[in-house]
C-alpha cells in the first residue's frame, strides 16, 4: 500500500477572480521526512517500551492509514468560496 | 471425499439409514455449495464498498446556501481499527469502561479485521437521511 502521492488543494473565492490551485507534492515531504523519522526512531521505540505498546504494530497501523488517505475527497461549496481537496 | 459425504455413507454401512435417505442427504449436500456460490453472492463478492460518502445541502441565514460533499475511502476505516493496537492495555479498559458507561458494550481490543469486513458489509444497505428545513444530510456507501 503506496503513501498518497499528490494533493490537489483549490480555493475558488467567489468574491474576487483570484483563486489558489495548488497540487501539493506528498512524495517529497515524505522524502524529507525520512531523516527525522531515521533519527526519532530510537525515541519512539523507547517510548513504546516505556508505554507498554508494540512498536512494530503501531508502526504498521500508522503506515496502513497513511496508505488508505488516497482517494480522499473533501468538497465544500458556499457563496464565499469553494474548496476542493483531493488526495492521489 | 468430504467429511459430510464419508458420515452419511458411514451412517449407510452402519445401517442407520436406507439408500433413499443416503441418495437424498448426498443431493442436498451437493446442492449446498451450489446455492451458496450463486450468481448473486458472487457479484455482491466482487462489489466491494470502496467509499463513505457524506453530502450535505445546507441553507445558512448568513452564508447562504453551502454544499458539502465528503468521500472517505473505506480502506481508511479498515486501516483505523489496526490504530486500536496503539491504546495501551490500560488506557484500552479506560476507553471500554467510558464506552459502556455511554450505553455501547464493545470490547474495542476485540475488534479485528473480520468483525469490521462484517461491519462493512452491513453497511451496504445503510443510507441515513436528513431533511431539515436547514439542511439536508445523507450519508451512504458507494
Amino acid at each position: 500500500m503506496m503513501p498518497p502521492l499528490l494533493a490537489a488543494v483549490h480555493i475558488l473565492p467567489n468574491t474576487t477572480r483570484r483563486s489558489i490551485r495548488l497540487w501539493v507534492p506528498l512524495f517529497l515531504i515524505w522524502l524529507l521526512l525520512v531523516p527525522f523519522v531515521i533519527v526519532l526512531l530510537p525515541v519512539y521505540f523507547v517510548i513504546c517500551a516505556v508505554q507498554d505498546i508494540d512498536a512494530f504494530r503501531t508502526l504498521g497501523a500508522m503506515f496502513a492509514v497513511l496508505g488508505s488517505l488516497n482517494g480522499t475527497h473533501v468538497e465544500v461549496d458556499s457563496p464565499s468560496a469553494s474548496v476542493f481537496i483531493h488526495v492521489y | 471425499m468430504s467429511e459430510n459425504r464419508r458420515q452419511i455413507l458411514d451412517m449407510l454401512a452402519r445401517g442407520k439409514i436406507n439408500a433413499g435417505e443416503a441418495e437424498r442427504l448426498l443431493a442436498a449436500l451437493e446442492r449446498e455449495p451450489a446455492s451458496q456460490a450463486g450468481p448473486g453472492n458472487e457479484a455482491r463478492r466482487n462489489d466491494t464498498l470502496k467509499y463513505l460518502r457524506v453530502v450535505v445541502d445546507a441553507k445558512d441565514e448568513h452564508d447562504g446556501p453551502t454544499k458539502v460533499n465528503v468521500r472517505v475511502p473505506m480502506q481508511l476505516l479498515r486501516a483505523g481499527v489496526k490504530l486500536t493496537s496503539i491504546i495501551p492495555p490500560r488506557a484500552r479498559a479506560e476507553v471500554n469502561e467510558a464506552l459502556r458507561k455511554e450505553g455501547i458494550d464493545v470490547d474495542i481490543g476485540k475488534l479485528t479485521p473480520e468483525s469490521l469486513e462484517d461491519i462493512i458489509e452491513q453497511l451496504r444497505d445503510l443510507q441515513v437521511d436528513v431533511d431539515h428545513d436547514k439542511a439536508k444530510v445523507r450519508v451512504f456507501c458507494e
